[in-house]
């Protein structure tokens, strides 16, 4: 026995030691100078949220993020006065703040929800768009408005703050009695399990179930139910404690919108003729406008 | 590691890098993450243990079945045995969640997923266990193979049934030996029981994700649930070597260790 003892008390030693080691390094250069020495600007990009990040019927690689994007690298080349590419690499939402820390992207350009506790590893720019959680179901569910989910099985994607949104509207009395939440790995499985009757209704960012109806083989089955029951402001994520960097991007945007470029992206993706339209909201249309700093 | 031709002042910047993240291991007990991570590592314990049970009962018979004088038997467990061994368990769970159910009639679909409580737990606990059980029935088939011959036969000489052959002679016999492979078993049942997560079960992996999500506090998360998995394990393999000493027989298994 005692052989054995001692062998395991080591491999803990080493279990414990390794674990030490994972933090990766982080060049103290601002992600300025490092794109103007490169050339090169490294942003991550959903590819599976339409109309953010997606692949199109000819698997190219578009959505609003990669234009939205190309529009900043335009911004940079003009700045340094040399040509800057953008390199897009993919992120999920378990992936996209590690890899801003670690300095693999320069800036994620996707659908995340600024919060403050994500605030205190990160940075955000200004919010470029601003959505809410809201339920998907089926049309023949007899769910027409929030009340009716009292006692309904709810759908939530893991990593996301929704099951809390839903408690809190069931201990406001907006919902009757309780849900039975359902958890799923994301929003695809989450949509899966709702047409298959694994749950009544699908509850998340109204952006995220608009792409999801848009993919279902019948979008005109599904319906979408009111009113916002959460705040998704949605920031771009920059590495922490880059102030040059930062300011840079949040002049881009402010400089977007005020050009009208914004809005034509926002058309040519989310508008009325776009495959996936999603109205902006009369908050978020004034927001924009109390965004429009001077020079 | 340096390449010839790096900008110097690159190296000079690397060399004084920092990491640029600050450890807050409150995450791990602070409201209402605490509560999550404790419950998820009970949802490991009770789900791995309820698998394992379940791997041991199947595993068993169908390890059994497998060298027993008959060619259905055989056929049986061997089919058992190459198909569930060698579907990724990654797999296996999402077809029990999300493929199987398919298969009932609409109605019974429907009473399925409004009565049974935590279907994804359940399916994870029959998933698990079933993939177990071929590996088991593996360790059991190996216990039996190393059973000496002279053993079936002075055991069926002294009149005994093949199923009491089995149940009083080779059995205890075989079982003892398989001991150590069967501690390595159910050491990987409950490391698997992390894929559980990936059909929503919040078990310990899964909520160290959640938490991770929600705070970004990803390294002291994963920290943390590498730690419960190696308690857990290391209880395990005292809980085993106690076993193995507890069963041990004179002059059976080598020396008592």
């Amino acid at each position: 026995m005692v052989p054995t003892n001692r062998l395991l008390w080591i491999l803990c030693a080493f279990s414990l030691l390794s674990l030490l080691m994972i933090p990766a390094p982080s060049y103290a250069e601002s992600v300025l100078a490092k794109i103007e020495r490169t050339g090169q600007l490294t942003a991550g990009v959903r590819e599976d949220v339409a109309p953010f990040g997606f692949y199109d019927k000819n698997s190219n690689w578009v959505g609003f993020s990669v234009d939205v994007a190309q529009s900043l690298a335009g911004e940079l080349s003009k700045k340094f006065n040399k040509p800057i590419q953008v390199v897009k690499k993919s992120v999920n939402s378990k992936t996209r703040i590690p890899l801003v820390v670690n300095g693999e992207i320069d800036i994620e350009i996707g659908t995340t929800t600024i919060t403050l506790a994500r605030e205190e590893t990160i940075d955000f720019s200004l919010p470029f768009f601003i959505t809410g959680a809201k339920f998907i179901t089926h049309k023949g569910s007899g769910i027409k408005e929030v009340g009716d989910l009292a006692g309904k099985r709810v759908g939530v994607a893991q990593g996301t703050h929704h099951a809390k949104n839903i408690e809190m509207a069931v201990s406001k009395g907006l919902i009757k009695s309780k849900c039975e939440i359902v958890q799923f790995e994301d929003h695809a499985k989450g949509f899966l399990g709702l047409t298959q009757g694994k749950v009544d209704a699908y509850f998340t960012d109204e952006s995220q179930l608009f792409g999801q109806k848009k993919k279902a083989p019948n979008p005109g089955d599904w319906v979408i139910v009111g009113p916002f029951l959460s705040y998704e402001p949605y920031g771009f994520i920059l590495p922490q404690n880059d102030s040059p960097w930062r300011d840079f991007v949040n002049a881009f945007l402010v400089h977007l919108i005020k050009s009208g470029e914004f809005y034509s992206l926002y058309d040519k993706w989310m508008g009325p003729k776009s495959e996936v339209p999603m109205p902006m909201s009369e908050d978020y249309q004034y927001y924009l406008k109390v965004i429009t700093f001077p020079e | 590691m340096l390449e010839e031709g790096f900008p110097e002042q690159a190296i000079r910047e690397s060399d004084c890098s920092v990491l640029n993240y600050t450890f807050d291991w409150s995450v791990l007990w602070r409201e209402p993450y605490g509560e999550l991570l404790l419950t998820g590592i009970f949802t490991t314990i009770h789900l791995s243990l309820l698998a394992w049970v379940l791997a041991l009962v199947v595993g068993i018979l169908v390890g059994v079945a497998r060298v027993l004088p008959n060619h259905l038997t055989r056929l049986v467990g061997f089919s058992y045995v190459q198909l569930f061994r060698n579907i990724p368990l990654l797999l296996q769970l999402f077809i029990w969640y999300f493929v199987l159910p398919l298969l009932l009639p609409r109605p019974a679909q429907s009473w399925l997923y409004r009565n049974v409580p935590d279907l994804p737990y359940f399916m994870s606990v029959v998933g698990l266990g079933l993939y177990t059980a071929s590996r088991v029935a593996e360790q059991v088939r190996a216990g039996l193979a190393s059973c000496p011959s002279g053993l079936y036969e002075a055991a069926s000489a002294s009149g005994l049934s093949t199923f009491h052959v089995y149940r009083y002679v080779i059995l205890p016999y075989a079982l003892r030996i398989i001991i150590p492979p069967f501690t390595a078993e159910f050491l990987t049942c409950f490391k698997n029981s992390a894929l559980a997560m990936t059909i929503g079960v919040m078990e310990t992996t899964g909520a160290s994700y959640q938490i991770d999500s929600l705070t970004y506090h990803g390294l002291e998360t994963t920290t943390a649930a590498s730690l419960v998995y190696i308690a857990i394990t290391l209880s395990v393999v005292l809980f085993m070597s106690w076993v193995e000493r507890r069963v041990w027989l004179h002059g059976m298994i080598g020396r008592r260790s």
